[in-house]
């Protein structure tokens, strides 16, 4: 890691604090570009996640209208599901967990751009009416 | 009347509830993509009355909510399993990260981000594509 790690590490941390790339991007940088085993970027971008979310919640929570109950359920019920799914870590080969991710990535990206083309669509609509 | 309330207030737990589970589950398999189940079923059940952009935000805010304990109990299990990149590599990262979190929180309401938000969609694509071939 060097001077060049840190400067990607916190524009990623600054986008992830607006919402943008779904807490993959330092997924993409560990496992494109500087080739960090799959497991060990899965590891290191959920610890990633604590800094730079931790970093950010109290902002959020100052300025948002958080509904604490349904956090509290989600949260309960994300608990025993995450112990499973790194437990199938263990079992599945890096290949098949490596594919999934990229399953991801290809959901997440898509669905953005199709929200986006959608929204530009409605309001291309709106303003056809208005006219 | 009270039983249709009733209803939905249960249909909206169990989706809620659903969402942790996959959220959860997307978490300790891939190490990531647990918000974005999240941000979606938050787009269901939160309220839509503050406008657009707010909206957004609130939906966002909450999935972090739900996903930093969660995230902390699955980074122990990874870090257990020694998946988590050596003690002299992560100072590098873990602090600017902070920095550039609250920074992002900090300029959420300032910024218009559709246009970074589109381009990294397209990254996230063209990522995922490379991965698989």
């Amino acid at each position: 890691m060097n001077v060049w790690d840190a400067v990607v590490s916190f524009f990623i941390g600054a986008l992830s604090g607006m919402g943008i790339g779904g807490g993959t991007l330092l997924v993409i940088f560990f496992t494109l570009v500087r080739d960090v085993p799959q497991l060990a970027t899965q590891g290191t971008n959920l610890l990633f996640f604590l800094f730079s979310a931790g970093a950010a919640l109290p902002v959020h929570l100052r300025r948002r209208k958080l509904p604490l109950r349904q956090i509290a359920l989600a949260a309960a019920a994300a608990v025993p599901a995450s112990f499973l799914g790194w437990f199938l870590t263990g079992i599945l080969p890096a290949g098949t967990v490596r594919t999934l991710l990229a399953v991801l990535l290809l959901l997440s990206g898509g669905g953005t751009l199709c929200r986006g083309a959608l929204s530009l669509l409605q309001k291309k609509r709106k303003k056809q009416k208005n006219k | 009347m009270k039983i249709r309330i009733g209803e939905k207030a249960i249909s909206a737990a169990l989706l809620t509830a659903l969402a942790g589970v996959g959220a959860g589950f997307l978490n300790g398999l891939l190490g990531a993509g647990g918000g974005i189940i999240l941000t979606l079923a938050f787009g269901a059940l939160l309220p839509k009355d503050v406008g657009e952009t707010e909206a957004t935000r609130d939906r966002f805010a909450a999935a972090v909510s739900v996903m930093f304990p969660v995230s902390i109990l699955t980074v122990f299990f990874y870090a257990k399993s020694g998946n988590v990149l050596p003690e002299s590599d992560l100072p590098w990262l873990l602090l600017p990260a902070a920095a550039g979190g609250a920074a992002g929180a900090f300029f959420m309401d300032r910024i218009r981000a559709s246009w970074l938000r589109t381009a990294f969609a397209v990254l996230l694509v063209v990522s995922g594509i490379n991965m698989l071939l």
